[in-house]
């Protein structure tokens, strides 16, 4: 019989919901083991909120706008990472491996090989004069995830608002991947629960042992009744995001309006959430000939949509015809 | 001696004022709020075009952030040294992009993109995902649930919310 336990972190103006899963004899230590884990995943979203909240004139982004980017070189969470924990990250998963452009065979051995120290203190590039090797920091990845969730996006997803600089509608999603990647994938690969789940604000990241058979089952909620869910995602190892109107701290530039709300699932929900907000902003018909042409979302993506008149659409591209007798993209 | 010093504050002044004017007029969208930002850049002095023998950029910045307009509340204690900085590849299965920074005075002064997603990566990575994607599927809505996923979760709207109520439902072992 599987046991789920659950605790919850206010952050970031929203509920973070933490779930870690193992069987009814291990009910005692996964008590123990959430209870530990719980604080270190507050304290590390506090700090990513504190230094990327543009409404705190302390944090990195208040000094962006300002004109100041030496976050982008100097700042970064001083985060202790053990070497198991690093080699829990996968080839697909993300940054961490400082791999310059000539370096060659991003393959995972080689990834994996990349030390922690290494991407934390880059020695400066001794070969060019007045040239240097930039570290590794939180805030520098975050701009390249904006530059590039822009692009991803054509534009649909700008890290502009206003005039200024606001990466908020990444940060939330990056920072629950990345705190999932980091507290809970080692609780896993350690055998001490078979599934672990990080959700907050309405997006989630999940993870299951490969030994495990248990599977996430995620509810799209109703936005016109938050006490209702019309589709049940199931997943083992993903993301899924929700964009609405009315998403907190996200500020949407709308191109159309014809989606009341949008789900993505993704492998990783840093992307989940940027397609959805892109999905809000671009409207249904530009959201998927914009994901139809690009091969990697085609391949991984699925999407819910409800409609202003509340009708609701599914999105699958990589599975060929969407399973609701929608007309395919392409 | 003095005049040797003397000029090199002079060139030190100089070099931010022109650092300044870059600032201001070339590179404006890296500077939203140009007039405190302005200043702020400029303020930043240099270490390391300095050759006084001081190896800390805070000992030479007074010099000639006094000649500049004012001293702003932003850190110009960086010991940023000049020059161009590159290297950090964010990866993911969408592709790569890298960031060249440009420092200038102790400042940053430009941020660029030098390496746009690419697609051609994305084809191994693809074959990795998939046996993940059959284990993946919507479906007609179902009680047995353990998250929600919705655009209007809050803090203060959080109690006796959905999710509340699965959670606490979860850990009465239900």
């Amino acid at each position: 019989m599987t046991v789920i336990q659950a605790r919850v972190i206010h952050a970031m103006t929203v509920p973070f919901t933490v779930q870690i899963v193992g069987n009814a004899e291990q009910s005692a230590q996964l008590t123990t083991v959430i209870d530990e884990v719980t604080p270190h995943i507050a304290d590390y979203l506090r700090h990513i909120e504190a230094m990327f909240s543009p409404f705190r004139n302390d944090s990195s982004v208040a000094a962006a706008r300002r004109g100041d980017w030496n976050a982008l070189l100097t700042q970064r969470f001083a985060h202790k990472q053990t070497a198991r924990q690093e080699a829990t990250h996968k080839q697909t998963a993300r940054q961490e491996s400082s791999v310059l452009s000539n370096q060659v065979s991003p393959n995972p051995q080689h990834n994996v090989s990349h030390s922690v120290s290494q991407h934390h203190t880059q020695p400066s590039k001794p070969s060019m004069p007045n040239s240097h090797r930039l570290q590794h920091t939180d805030f520098a990845e975050i701009y390249a995830l904006t530059q590039q969730a822009k692009e991803l996006t054509h534009g649909h997803f700008d890290p502009m608002h206003a005039g200024q600089y606001d990466p908020t509608g990444i940060v939330k999603g990056w920072a629950i991947e990345q705190a999932h990647q980091r507290f809970l994938m080692p609780l896993i690969q350690a055998g001490v629960c078979e599934a672990a789940a990080l959700g907050g604000g309405g997006d989630i990241q999940t993870a299951v042992a490969p030994n495990s058979d248990f599977t996430w089952r995620i509810g799209v909620q109703d936005p016109t009744n938050p006490n209702a869910t019309l589709r049940t995602i199931t997943l083992r190892n993903g993301a899924v995001a929700t964009s609405g109107t009315s998403k907190r701290g996200e500020h949407i530039t709308r191109s159309a309006h014809d989606l009341a709300q949008a789900t993505v699932v993704d492998d990783h929900l840093t992307f989940a959430d940027m397609w959805a907000t892109a999905a809000i902003s671009a409207g249904e018909q530009t959201f998927r000939s914009i994901v139809g042409a690009n091969p990697t979302a085609r391949a991984s993506l699925m999407a819910v949509f409800v409609r202003p008149d509340g009708s609701v659409t599914q999105f699958a591209p990589g599975t060929g015809a969407p399973s609701t007798g929608e007309p395919g993209t392409h | 001696m003095k005049t040797v010093t003397r000029g090199i504050i002079a060139a030190v002044a100089g070099l931010a004022i022109i650092g300044d004017a870059f600032l201001l007029f070339v590179k404006p969208h890296l500077a939203q709020q140009s007039a405190a930002s302005g200043t702020a850049l400029a303020s930043g002095s240099t270490g390391s075009t300095s050759s006084e023998s001081n190896s800390n950029n805070a000992d030479s910045n007074s010099d000639s952030s006094s000649s500049d307009t004012d001293n702003s509340s932003s850190n110009n204690d960086s010991g940023l040294a000049d020059g161009t900085y590159t290297g950090v590849a964010t990866q993911n299965q969408y592709g790569e992009v890298q960031l060249q920074i440009t420092v200038e005075s102790g400042k940053i002064t430009t941020i660029s993109t030098i390496k746009a997603p690419s697609t051609g990566r994305s084809q191994q990575v693809n074959a990795q995902a998939i046996p993940a994607l059959t284990e993946r599927a919507i479906a007609a809505q179902s009680s047995e649930i353990q998250f929600v996923s919705g655009a209007t979760e809050t803090s203060t709207a959080f109690v006796n919310s959905l999710q509340d109520a699965i959670n606490q439902s979860l850990n009465a072992g239900k």
